[in-house]
C-alpha cells in the first residue's frame, strides 16, 4: 500500500469506529486512447494509465477529509470509485458498509456526488425545477420534496432566486445549485469536487460554515473533499490526504503536515532585510524562504519569512535578532500556501 | 414555436402523398388487396407505422449521446433512480412526440379522405404499441453501443432503411422479390404494418390478426431482451473505462 509513502504525522485510517467510508488497496487503471493505425497494428497492444494506485483511507461520520495534489493526481477519479461512477480494477471500498461494486444501488442511497457537473443542469428550468427533477429521480415524496428543496436553497443561499431560469445563473449560482442538488437526499456521504471553486468569498464562507455546523456536526455527514483551496484544507478538514500521480503519499492533519514538510514559518517585518543577523540564523537550521518589499507601508520595509525546525523557540530567535540591532516591526506564524504543501509533499515522495 | 412548425410541416407533406397516391392507386389496387382498399391510405397507416418505429429505433440513443455530450446522463447514473426508469425519461419526450405527429399525420390524411375504421382505434392502438416496443429494443442496443463505444455503428440507420425497403411501408411485403422474402420476414414492422392496416382500415379485431402479433410481440420481447442485456454490458464497460461522462 502507498499510504503514509513518506511519513506522516497521522494515521490514514480514521480513529474511530463510527466508519462511514473504508477504502482498502483501491487502483484504477484507463486504457489510453490510441489511433486506428496504432490499433490495427496492435490489436491487442493496448497501454494502459495507472490514476489511481493502491490508495487506502477511511473517513468517520462528521469527518471532513481533503483530498489535495496536483492535477491529474487522481482526486476525481477516486470520487467518481466512491459514487459508483467507476469501478476499481483492483481494491475495494465500502460506503456504510456496502461495497462500491457489489451493492452499487446501496451505496447510491447512501452518498451525494457534487462532482464539475454545471452542464448537467436543465438551463431551460428554474432553479426550483432543476432540484424538484432530481428529487423525483431520489425518490423523494411530494411531502419531502417541497420541504427539501427550500432546505437545499436556503443551503446554499439561492433561496431567493429559486424561480430563476438556471440559463441566467452565473457560474457560482451554477456551483451552488450543484451543491444543492446533493443536499437533496441527506445523505451519509457528501463527495465534493472542489466545492467553492466559482463562489465568492463570503458564499464560500458561509458554505464552509453550513457543512460544519449542519451537514458535520447535527447529521454526522462524513465529507471528502478534493479542493485546492488553503482555507479549507487548513480549516475545515479534519485530515488531508496527499496525492500524486495516483499514489497516496502523505495524509494527516494539514497543519501537522505542512509543519513536518515544511517546518515552522515565520514572518518578519523589517527594514533591514539583508541584515548579518538575519543569514547568521543559517547556522542555527533557520533559512529564508522568501523576502519581499511591502508596498503598503512607507519606508523601505520588506517581509522576511524565515523557516524554522519544529523545536525552534521563536521568542529566543527574535530576541537574537533584537540583540543585534535588526529592527522588527513584526514577527508572526504565517501558514504556508497549500502550493507549497502539495509540492513539499509531491518532492519529497519524489526523492524518497 | 418548433412543435408547431413540426406539425405544420407534417400537414403540407401529407398532400402531395395523397396526391402521388390517389394517381398510383389503379395500379396498385390489386396488390394490396388484402390490406387496404385505397392506395392512400396503405401509404398513410405505413407512413405512421414507420414514423413510429424510426421514433423508437432513434429516440433513446440520441438522448443517450446528448446526455452524455452535456454531463447529465452520468449525474442521472448517480441518482437512486432505476436504470429502467433513466432510460423510460429519456425516451418520454421524443417519444410522445412521436405520437403527437403520427396522430397530426393519421387526422391529416383522413380529413384528405382516407378511410380509416376509427371505431378500431383502441385495437389499432395496441398494435401500434407493439410495433414502438419491438423496435425499443434494437435502440437499446444503438444507445449501448453509444454508451460504450460513442457510436451506434450505424445499426439505426441499418435497421430504418431495412424496414422501408422490406417491411412494407410503402408497398406490400407481397411485391418483394421472393428471394429477398427472407429479410421482409425478420422484419418487425412489415408484421405491424400489416396489422395495423387490417384493424384500421378493414376493421378487423386484434384476434383476427393474432399471428402476426404474437410473432411482433415475441419480436419484442426478443429485442429488449438483447437490448436490456447489451445496455447492461455497455454501463458495466463504460464504468470500468471511466467513460460515462466523457464524449
Amino acid at each position: 500500500m502507498s499510504t503514509l509513502a513518506v511519513g506522516s504525522t497521522a494515521p490514514v485510517d480514521a480513529p474511530s469506529s463510527d466508519r462511514v467510508v473504508q477504502a482498502v488497496g483501491l487502483t484504477k487503471r484507463f486504457p489510453e486512447r490510441r489511433g486506428l493505425k496504432a490499433t490495427l497494428l496492435k490489436p491487442f497492444g493496448q497501454s494502459t494509465t495507472t490514476v489511481v494506485s493502491d490508495v487506502s483511507f477511511s473517513a468517520n461520520a462528521g469527518e471532513f477529509l481533503g483530498l489535495l495534489g496536483p492535477n491529474g493526481a487522481g482526486k476525481t477519479t477516486l470520487l467518481k470509485m466512491l459514487s459508483t461512477l467507476i469501478i476499481p480494477d483492483e481494491g475495494s471500498a465500502t460506503v456504510e458498509g456496502f461495497d462500491v461494486v457489489r451493492d452499487a444501488a446501496a451505496v447510491r442511497e447512501v452518498v451525494a456526488p457534487c462532482l464539475a457537473m454545471e452542464r448537467s443542469l436543465y438551463h431551460r428550468l428554474t432553479a426550483r425545477q432543476n432540484l424538484d427533477v432530481y428529487a423525483d429521480l431520489q425518490g423523494l415524496t411530494r411531502a419531502e420534496r417541497r420541504t427539501r428543496v427550500d432546505d437545499a436553497l436556503r443551503a446554499v443561499s439561492l433561496q431567493d432566486t429559486g424561480e430563476k431560469l438556471v440559463g441566467q445563473f452565473s457560474s457560482g449560482m451554477l456551483q451552488r445549485l450543484l451543491i444543492a442538488r446533493a443536499l437533496l437526499t441527506k445523505p451519509r456521504l457528501l463527495l465534493l469536487d472542489e466545492p467553492t471553486r466559482s463562489l465568492d468569498p463570503i458564499s464560500a464562507r458561509e458554505f464552509r460554515s453550513f457543512l460544519r455546523e449542519e451537514l458535520a456536526r447535527q447529521r454526522g455527514c462524513a465529507v471528502i473533499l478534493a479542493t485546492h483551496n488553503a482555507e479549507e484544507a487548513f480549516e475545515l478538514c479534519d485530515r488531508v490526504a496527499v496525492l500524486n500521480k495516483g499514489q497516496l503519499l502523505a495524509s494527516g492533519i494539514a497543519s501537522r503536515l505542512s509543519r513536518e514538510f515544511l517546518g515552522v514559518r515565520y514572518r518578519l517585518s523589517t527594514t533591514e532585510p539583508y541584515h548579518p543577523a538575519i543569514s547568521e540564523l543559517s547556522a542555527h537550521g533557520v533559512s529564508v524562504v522568501s523576502t519581499t518589499p511591502r508596498n503598503d507601508q512607507p519606508g523601505d520595509w520588506h517581509d522576511v519569512i524565515i523557516r524554522m525546525q519544529q523545536d525552534d523557540d521563536p521568542s529566543a530567535i527574535l530576541a537574537t535578532l533584537s540583540a543585534k540591532g535588526v529592527r522588527i516591526a513584526a514577527f508572526e506564524p504565517v501558514r504556508p500556501s497549500l502550493a507549497d504543501l502539495i509540492e513539499g509533499v509531491v518532492k519529497r515522495g519524489t526523492n524518497a | 414555436m418548433s412543435l408547431v412548425m413540426q406539425v405544420f410541416g407534417l400537414i403540407i407533406t401529407v398532400i402531395p402523398l395523397y396526391f402521388v397516391a390517389t394517381a398510383l392507386d389503379p395500379s396498385m389496387a390489386q396488390a394490396i388487396e388484402g390490406e387496404a382498399d385505397q392506395f392512400f391510405s396503405f401509404v398513410l397507416v405505413g407512413s405512421v407505422g414507420f414514423m413510429l418505429a424510426t421514433a423508437a429505433l432513434t429516440t433513446l440513443q440520441g438522448a443517450v449521446s446528448g446526455g452524455i455530450a452535456n454531463g447529465y446522463f452520468e449525474s442521472l447514473m448517480m441518482t437512486r433512480a432505476s436504470l429502467p426508469s433513466i432510460l423510460l425519461g429519456l425516451t418520454s419526450y421524443g417519444m410522445v412526440l412521436a405520437v403527437v405527429r403520427a396522430t397530426v399525420f393519421l387526422t391529416s390524411g383522413w380529413v384528405l379522405g382516407a378511410n380509416l375504421a376509427w371505431s378500431r382505434i383502441l385495437p389499432a392502438l395496441v398494435v401500434m404499441v407493439l410495433i414502438v416496443v419491438a423496435h425499443l429494443g434494437i435502440g437499446l442496443v444503438a444507445a449501448a453501443l453509444v454508451v460504450a463505444f460513442r457510436t451506434s455503428a450505424g445499426i439505426t440507420t441499418l435497421a430504418t432503411t431495412i424496414s422501408v425497403f422490406f417491411g412494407g411501408v410503402y408497398y406490400p411485403v407481397s411485391e418483394i422479390p421472393s428471394w429477398l422474402a427472407m429479410i421482409a420476414k425478420a422484419t418487425p414492422i412489415s408484421y405491424g404494418l400489416i396489422s395495423l392496416r387490417r384493424v384500421l382500415l378493414h376493421g378487423q379485431s386484434l384476434a383476427d390478426v393474432g399471428p402476426e402479433l404474437s410473432i411482433l410481440a415475441a419480436m419484442g420481447v426478443f429485442s429488449l431482451a438483447v437490448g436490456s442485456i447489451a445496455m447492461d454490458l455497455a454501463l458495466r464497460y463504460a464504468r470500468k473505462a471511466g467513460s460515462l461522462g466523457t464524449y
